[in-house]
């Protein structure tokens, strides 16, 4: 207030003091020029120091995500017709008897089959139960020629323990994951805490290598370029505009329900 | 939040009506570039595998460098994206924008050079596609659309409702 007291007192003085004024005036502007460009420096750095932190501790997050252990979405074990893995022959997945077969060309790393998985499997896997449908994988390797054809022999490995289905989802449910040959072993652990040792050394010396490559060739055969890709006994089933309800209908009128 | 233009009014009324528009047409533009930013990032960073695997695809990186930026790229688009939201250092983020765009699109057409079929990975997935999926051309079209955003505001950096123009005013 001292500055505005000032003013008051020079501005009664005599003439040729306004020049003063002017010059105080400018002062006063200046100051409070400087002390916006303060104020604003003080925001940028903390902005900035502060998005700066937030990406390392980002990046420390994804890393940790990226190597943690995976989680099964359901583990025991279903009931399933066992199955061996057979040269050039798709997974059935299902009850012994299941008068509908669907058949799903996929690729564990695919994004569209990560949410196709997220979405229709809780309707597939209730028909599965009920003994309505059995599931034909055909699990392609395309996405990451290496990692997808590592995780399509882990699942075979989980197949010949009869774990197969769960082992399936769980893949699908973790695609955070690095998939290391560890976090390979890891999921079929959760999905059996009892797996037995061979399942490690057959996700490890990637035993069914031979019948990976031959599913490539199967959907090949097939003519399927895109995943995910269905066929409904044996027949294409369209993918865009579908939904769980939509395949529902089309799966019971094929069981003649 | 409307202030006093800052044109003296005897200019020319073409020129003092683009100083009208230019601030709300900035705003427009770097609330879009925003948007961009903002879903680009979030639609990559839940899911840590995918966006690595996406990186990988374009093979021009070691796998410990394609991993890094798997993670960090998410995030630094969520940044830059918070930055134009509340329009706080305009420019720089504009130029910044520009520079990861240009970036980008290189990466895509030399992936397109050598032959390889993948998806861009731009709005999360990625990885490679039958050659008949690849969709290189809207790809770079799309990128070359923010680009011209981005150089629009390092152009134009002057936008209403943002915090750079909290400061300007009194300077």
């Amino acid at each position: 207030m001292s500055d505005k007291r000032r003013q008051i007192r020079e501005a009664k003085r005599t003439p040729g003091e306004s020049e003063r004024n002017a010059r105080e005036r400018a002062r006063v502007a200046a100051e409070q020029a400087a002390r916006r460009k303060k104020e604003r420096r003080i925001l940028v750095l903390s902005a900035v120091g502060l998005l700066v932190i937030a990406l390392i501790v980002g990046v420390s997050i994804q890393l940790w995500r990226y190597n943690k252990a995976p989680e099964a979405t359901q583990a025991g074990p279903n009931g399933f017709a066992p199955v061996k893995i057979e040269p050039n022959t798709p997974v059935m997945m299902g009850k012994p008897g299941a008068k509908v077969t669907l058949t799903v060309f996929s690729d564990f790393l695919c994004p569209h089959c990560q949410d196709f998985e997220e979405q229709f499997s809780p309707m597939l896997s209730q028909l599965q139960a009920d003994g309505t449908l059995q599931i034909e994988a055909v699990p392609m390797s395309f996405i990451d020629k290496v990692q997808s054809a590592n995780l399509t022999n882990a699942y075979a490995c989980a197949v010949d323990e009869n774990y197969g289905q769960q082992y399936y989802s769980a893949l699908f449910a973790n695609s955070q994951l690095q998939w290391t040959d560890a976090q390979l072993v890891a999921v079929g652990k959760q999905v059996n805490p009892a797996m037995p040792a061979s399942f490690e050394t057959c996700v490890t010396r990637k035993k069914h290598a031979d019948w990976v490559a031959q599913m490539n060739t199967y959907a090949d055969g097939k003519g399927v370029t895109n995943t995910p890709t269905l066929h409904l006994n044996g027949k294409d089933v369209p993918i865009s505009g579908l939904t769980p309800d939509s395949l529902k209908q089309q799966i019971l009128a094929a069981a003649g329900r | 939040m409307i202030r006093t233009p800052l044109v003296p009014a005897d200019l020319a009324p073409e020129r003092s009506r683009w100083q009208t528009v230019q601030p709300w047409l900035s705003t427009l533009v770097r609330l879009g570039l925003a948007a961009v930013w903002i879903v680009a990032g979030a639609l990559k960073v839940g899911d840590t595998g995918q966006a690595v695997r996406a990186v990988k695809a374009y093979q021009l990186f070691p796998d410990q460098l394609a991993t890094i930026i798997g993670f960090g790229l998410p995030l630094f688009e969520i940044a830059l994206g918070i930055l134009l939201l509340a329009g706080l250092l305009i420019r720089p983020t504009a130029i910044m924008s520009a520079v990861v765009l240009v970036l980008f699109m290189a990466g895509v057409a030399s992936a397109w050079a050598r032959g390889l079929a993948i998806d861009c990975g731009c709005f999360g997935g990625g990885g490679s596609v039958a050659p008949d999926q690849t969709q290189y051309v809207s790809e770079l079209l799309r990128d070359t659309g923010f680009l011209a955003m981005a150089v629009f505001l390092v152009v134009f950096p002057r936008s209403r409702i943002s915090l750079d123009s909290r400061f300007e005013q009194e300077i």
